[in-house]
Parts: C-alpha cells; structure tokens; sequence
C-alpha cells in the first residue's frame, strides 16, 4: 500500500510542477515568478539585520523557557479548542478514492503522515534560511535534523490529537474510553502548569514590563512540577539549541524517542476519524469554493444574523449591490479585521476617558489612532475587498442584470469606500479624541471644519483608491488576486507586489492633480481667510477628485460591458 | 419575446455558435437541446446578455440586446445550470436584492406567494450553504421569477430538483407560459421537452439541425416518421456527428 501511496504523492508533486512550468511560458507568471524569488531573495540574504541582542541577558536566558511555552500552548489549543481540523483534511481525490478503497484507517493515517513530510521539509528549510545568522555552531546536516525531528513530533501531536478529538466526537462513550490516557494526560499537564502559575498571578502581574517580570517568571518554571509538564517540550526546543554536537547527541536522543513515541500512538490510534474527515475536508472545499466562487460550495454551518438594514424594492438599483456587499462585510471574515480594529479604538477612548489627567496616554492613543486612519487610507483599499475583487467570481450573474456598467462598478466601489470611510472616520474621532487640548490640535483648522471636510474627503479619497483597486480587476485579472484561490507559492508573491505596486502608484498618479488644486487654493486664500483656507482647498480638491473618478468609473463600466470572462 | 437571427458567438478561433436563427414567441415553451458541446450554453448566455455575440441579433422583448440590454435584460431571466447565489444573502435578502434590481414595486405582496410555491416559505432566514442543492437552485428560480419576466431562459432547470420539485417545477414553467412568458429551456432530458415543449431548437457543434414542432420536423423528413423526440434526436444529431 506504502509503494501506492508513494507513487500518488510522487506523480502530483511532478505534475504540479510540470503545470507550474508550464505557465511560465505565458510572461505575467514569467515576469511574476522573477520578482517573487528576486524579493525573496533581497529579503533573505540581503537584508540587513540587526545584531542579536545581548544587552537583555535575563530575557536571552528565558528563551528556551517561552520556547517551551509557547510550544505547551499550542499543544494545549489543539487539545482543549480544536481548531486544527486542517490536520485531518483530505482532498475530494482523496476521499473517492481512498475511503472506499480496502485500505485500513491506520494506512490512511500513514499517509497523512507522508504527506505531511512534504509541509515539514519546507518548513524545514525556511528556519534554516531564517536562523542562518544565529544557528548554533554545530554542523548544518545535525542541526536539519534537529529541526526536522521538532517539526514531525509536533505534526504528528497535532494530528493525535485531532484524532482523539474526532473520535470522541464520533463515539462519545467508546471514544472517550479509547483515548482516556492521552485526554488525563494533557488536562492534568494543563491542569499542574495552572497550579503552578496561581499562586504567583498576582506578583507576576505587579512584576510586569520590568526585569523582576522575567526573573520571576524563570523562578516560578524551574518548580518541580513545571520542569515535568515542559520537559518534552523543552526536550524539543534543546536538539535544535545544541551549541555543541556532544549537546546535541544528549538531547537527539531522547527526542528520537519521543518522535518514535509518537509514530507509535499516532500509527496505532483506534480512533474512528471518518465523519471528522469528511465534515473537515468539506468546510475545506467549502472555503475553497466560496473563495473561487465556484458554485455548489458545501454547507458550513454558518447561520446569518439578523437583518439590519431593510432595502426597499425601488430606486437605483446600484443601491442593491451596496447592501449586498455592506451585508457581506457584516457577515464575512473582514468583520472581524473591523471588529478588532473597532475594539482597539474603543479601548483607547476609554483608557482617554479614565485617565484624563495622564495627558501623555491620551496624546500617544490619539496619535496612534490617526496614525492608523491615515495608513487606512493607503492599505484600506487592499484590505477591504468586498467589490469586484469580491464579486467577479459572479461575473455571469452581474452581467445578466438590467444595470449599465457604469451603475455596476460604482456601486461596488461605494461599498468598499464607505466602509473604509466609516472606520476612518471613527479612528480619527478617538484621535482627535486622544489629542484635545494638545499643541497639535492647534495646528489643525477649525473642529467644524474637520466635522465638515473630514468624512467627504475621505469618502472621494477611498473612492479613487477603491476605484484604482477595482481597475486592476477589469483590467488586468490575471494580475489581481480575486477572493478566489490562485496557484501559490513564489509567482503568486510576485503578481502581488506588482499589483500591489502597481495599485499604490496609479493611485497616487490620480491623487496628484486634486492635491495640486487644492494646494493651490489653499495658498492663493490662505492670506485672506487665514484657517477657513482649507474649505475652499479640500472643496476644489473634491471637485477634481469626483471628475476623475467620474470619468475612471465611466470608463471601468464600459470595460465591464466588454468582460466576458476572468480568466 | 425572442428573436434570434443569425447569431454566432466565437472565441478566438473556436465558433462556438454558428449563424443561429429562431424564434420563440409568447406562450410557446421551445427546448434546446444537442449532445455535450453543441453550443446550448454559450446561446443561453448569449440571450441573456452575459455574452456579447460576435455577429447576428438578439431581441427580447422588443429590445436588441446589445443596443438596449438594460430594457431587454428587464424582461427576462436566466436560471442557470449551476445556482449562482450570494454567500452572504439569505432567501428573502436575496429576493429582497433581486427586486431592487429589477424595481419590483410589490416585491413583499409576491414574494410570498412564490416563495410557497417554490416550498421555500420555511427556509427564508436561511443563507445558501443552509440550503440542499434542490432548494438552491429553487431559490434560483424564485429570483428569476420575481420580476415576472416576460422571457425565460432556463438552462438544465431540473437538475438537482427531486421528483416533487421536478412536479411544481414543469407547472411554474407551463403557468408562466400560459401567462404569455416566451420560454426556452435547455435539457438533456427529452422525455421532459416532449412533454414540455411546444417545439424544439437541435443544435450540434453550433449549428442548427432542426427548428419547429416535432410534427413539423418529422413532417420535412419522411425517414423520421413514427419516431419520438429521442429517436428524432439521435437520427439528426448522429447523422450530423458522423459527417
């Protein structure tokens, strides 16, 4: 079975690469590979990197110990929260062929294993790229294989562990009853670190930010119990650590153990992990389908919220797409950028509002929260993507409806913009917020003016940003990445830059003229009107602003008229 | 409704689509069917203003689909093979989104009503990966439906529907049609076009075989006489493909 096994993982790897080579023949994925492995490159082995810090001895010391942690946190997440169903994904190839083949589970489990290799080796090889200035002086081969030894022992815990989970899922009584060692095992581990840490919460908390923080720390790990439950973890971290190959040979020894230790309990595990598999590989495929926009896409279990904002039946229907998309936000992954981003802000107005007579906070919030709308204002149109970039996968759908082009492109660019709008917006309200009664208000026009200017320029801003954005998709598609899945690895880094590039220059070129408008009325009025020179300024900047997008969107609809496919 | 004369769609060197002419007038269920590639799709999607045809004239309605494709577009719907529906939109949003589009005035009088029709009263709080294939590409339907078009394209509309569906499915489409909807539908399924269609429009490799009632087909080749609609198919389309 292990000869059919191989001959699968050997056959896709060539053919995927034969398909990847193939594509280079066109130039864009030519041009793209280039400039991905040139950055690549550059980043690897010309960057100049700072020394390694030696002033903080205390903190140097500690890093095995937060190694070792922090490895113990994710092995106790896999555990307790899941989250790592990743582990028992098949491919549909996979799962018609494989599933009902006269192939036993623990054969199936092998192959997760072997083709997990291939994710380990090149893991493998990005931490050697990685350390290569601060990898202990021991021989390369020794060090691959310290590297590979940690990198199995954890893919294979992590694959146990899904399928201790599965298993109790699946059978609850029985599977509990087959896996009760390993579930005792960590809860009790969890259970000793928590014992151990109680006792000092509070002094470690008081402790905090300061060198007695870390002292602390290392004294409340070196307890007896603590020492155990990190010892694997420790056991681990000390192979790739070895300064010297007698170090080495000492600590590859007990891990070569514990790796077979692993091989035995994963290769062995009765755990009945099929409906995991299947329910796993199809939120897989789901995700995938959504992302490509391929129709069919599985049932992920996700429920929608309640309706906020009802839409009446008349109107432009433009207005249509913007709700669709304003929805999408709410209910997709880019909500929860939004919500994070949201929280911070609100946590700042609340740390400004508490501590009014710490003005320092409050002008350090305050900067850090303009600081943010600002970036927003270049970054917003990448990371907010519900347009186009979202809904060309639909291109058949949007092309059957009775909108011109024009309508089309615009409404799904005001989706986008008034979303980056609104979330700038609040920043630069905790901003201005944070920065009350401080110098740099001063400087700024009359508050009534911001109120007034703030969120119109922003609106026309993020429109031309977002119209760049959604230029790139009718224009170039092979170029942007859509919501959906592109071949990855080094040309799809490369398509990235260059769009992203491509996209920050256009819009800077269609910045250009209404900044130069507006400069120039600020500085032919700013003598008579003094500070209300910025009204007429933003205002004949806007005017410009709204022609350009005017034309780019006219423009955009009619190439949207013409777009057949994406491909 | 529609109007089709000598439409060709090409891509690049492929003719998808060649030189097609037929018409399908108002209460008249026409099916369009032909073997795997005969171009069934790409004339479809040409009708419904998806794509562009390379040369010839669309008209729905009245109205050229390439010089008035808003007007034309307003008075038809597309339900695709494959239900194209928004990750994010529940049933109702979705007829909620679609009435926009097509500024249908009574939308909350007609939704219901039709959602009961299609059965999907109970599931209107759904989103689609909620949803069996069945009732997606239901809700598909439904979204074609609620404008009341006066021209509907159906392309396979029986696929993943179970035998009840497949029921309502064939009265939806004959009641629209007896209302005056000019319906074309395209299906492998010839013992449902026979029972279906008032006439039949063959297509193989873009081109067309046959265009008329099956009387009036069989009436033209003597050597079909006696045959049904799956014999007649096989014997032009077998003919064709052995050319």
């Amino acid at each position: 079975m292990v000869s059919a096994f191989w001959y699968l993982l050997r056959h896709s790897a060539r053919n995927r690469l034969i398909r990847q080579m193939n594509r280079m023949k066109e130039p864009r994925y030519a041009i793209s590979l280039l400039v991905g492995l040139t950055y690549l490159w550059f980043f690897l082995f010309h960057q100049q990197r700072p020394a390694p810090a030696s002033a903080n001895t205390n903190f140097t010391r500690l890093v095995p110990l937060l190694g070792s942690i922090g490895l113990f946190l994710a092995v106790a997440r896999w555990w307790l929260f899941g989250g790592n169903q990743a582990a028992l994904t098949f491919t549909p190839g996979e799962i018609q062929f494989l599933f009902p083949a006269p192939i036993s589970r623990h054969s199936l489990i092998r192959w997760k294993l072997l083709r997990s290799q291939l994710r380990i080796l090149l893991n493998t090889l990005v931490w050697i790229v990685l350390t290569r200035r601060s990898r202990p002086p021991i021989p390369l081969p020794l060090y691959v294989m310290s590297l590979w030894v940690m990198f199995s022992t954890l893919s294979m815990h992590r694959l146990g562990a899904t399928l201790v989970r599965a298993g109790i899922s699946s059978h609850w009584k029985t599977g509990l009853r087959r896996q009760v060692l390993p579930i005792l095992l960590v809860g009790g581990a969890a259970l000793g670190l928590v014992l151990t840490v109680f006792p000092h919460w509070l002094a470690l908390r008081q402790g905090c930010c300061g060198l007695s923080f870390w002292s602390l720390l290392d004294q409340v790990f070196q307890e007896p119990a603590a020492r155990v439950i990190l010892y694997p973890f420790r056991l681990l971290l000390a192979a790739v650590a070895a300064a010297t190959v007698t170090q080495w040979l000492q600590s590859m020894v007990p891990a070569l153990v514990l790796l077979a230790l692993h091989f035995l309990w994963v290769t062995r595990s009765q755990a009945v992990f099929e409906e995991a598999a299947l329910r796993a590989s199809a939120e897989a495929a789901s995700r995938m389908a959504r992302r490509t926009g391929e129709k069919g896409a599985a049932p992920s279990g996700r429920r929608a919220g309640r309706l906020w904002i009802r839409l009446a039946p008349t109107g432009w229907p433009g207005m249509a797409i913007i709700w669709k998309n304003l929805i999408a936000i709410t209910r997709g992954s880019l909500s929860r950028g939004i919500i994070v981003v949201v929280a911070v802000g609100v946590a700042m107005a609340a740390v400004m509002s508490g501590n009014e007579h710490r003005a320092g906070i409050g002008e350090l919030i305050g900067t850090a929260a303009l600081g943010m709308a600002a970036v927003l204002a270049f970054l917003g149109p990448i990371w907010i993507r519900n347009d186009l970039r979202g809904d060309m996968p639909y291109l058949s759908l949007l092309r059957s409806y009775p909108l011109r082009g024009r309508s089309l492109v615009a409404a799904e660019v005001a989706g986008s913009a008034i979303t980056l709008t609104a979330l700038q917006c609040f920043l630069m309200v905790v901003g201005l917020l944070g920065l009350r009664g401080t110098p740099q208000v001063a400087q700024l026009p009359p508050l009534s003016v911001i109120i007034v200017i703030t969120p119109i320029g922003l609106a026309l801003l993020n429109t031309i940003g977002m119209t760049v954005q959604n230029a790139g998709v009718l224009l170039f598609p092979a170029w942007v990445r859509f919501d959906a899945v592109r071949p990855g690895g080094f040309e799809t880094m490369g398509q990235n830059i260059l769009s992203s590039i491509f996209t920050i220059l256009l819009t800077a070129i269609s910045l250009a003229l209404p900044v130069l408008t507006g400069f120039g009325a600020w500085w032919l009025l700013n003598e008579p009107l003094g500070r209300w020179a910025w009204l007429p300024a933003a205002g004949s900047g806007g005017i410009v602003i709204l022609l350009e997008a005017f034309g780019l969107l006219t423009w955009l609809g009619r190439v949207f008229d013409r777009t057949e496919s994406i491909t | 409704m529609i109007e089709v004369v000598g439409l060709t769609k090409s891509y690049q060197d492929l003719v998808a689509v060649r030189d097609l002419s037929f018409r399908v007038e108002p209460g008249q269920v026409i099916g369009l069917v032909g073997p795997n590639g005969a171009g069934k799709t790409t004339t479809l999607r040409c009708l419904s203003g998806i794509l562009p045809p390379t040369t010839g004239q669309v008209t729905i309605a009245g109205h050229d689909i390439t010089r008035e494709p808003v007007a034309a577009k307003k008075n038809l719907a597309f339900v695709p093979d494959e239900p194209q529906l928004f990750d994010y939109l529940t049933v109702e949003e979705h007829l909620q989104f679609v009435s926009r589009i097509y500024q249908v005035n009574d939308a909350a009088r007609l939704s219901g009503p039709l959602l009961e029709e299609l059965e999907l009263t109970d599931h209107q709080r759904k989103l689609p990966n909620e949803l069996s294939r069945g009732m997606r590409q239901k809700l598909a339907i439904a979204c074609g439906l609620i404008h009341n078009p006066g021209v509907l394209l159906f392309d396979e509309p029986l696929t993943g529907l179970d035998p009840v569906g497949i029921r309502r499915m064939k009265d939806t489409i004959l009641t629209r049609a007896r209302n005056g909807a000019s319906v074309l539908l395209s299906s492998h399924l010839l013992h449902l076009v026979e029972e279906l269609c008032t006439g039949v429009v063959i297509i193989a490799r873009g081109r067309l075989l046959a265009y008329g009632s099956i009387a009036s087909i069989v009436a033209n080749r003597p050597e079909l006489a006696g045959m049904d609609l799956e014999e007649v198919f096989l014997a032009i389309t077998g003919s064709e493909g052995s050319r």
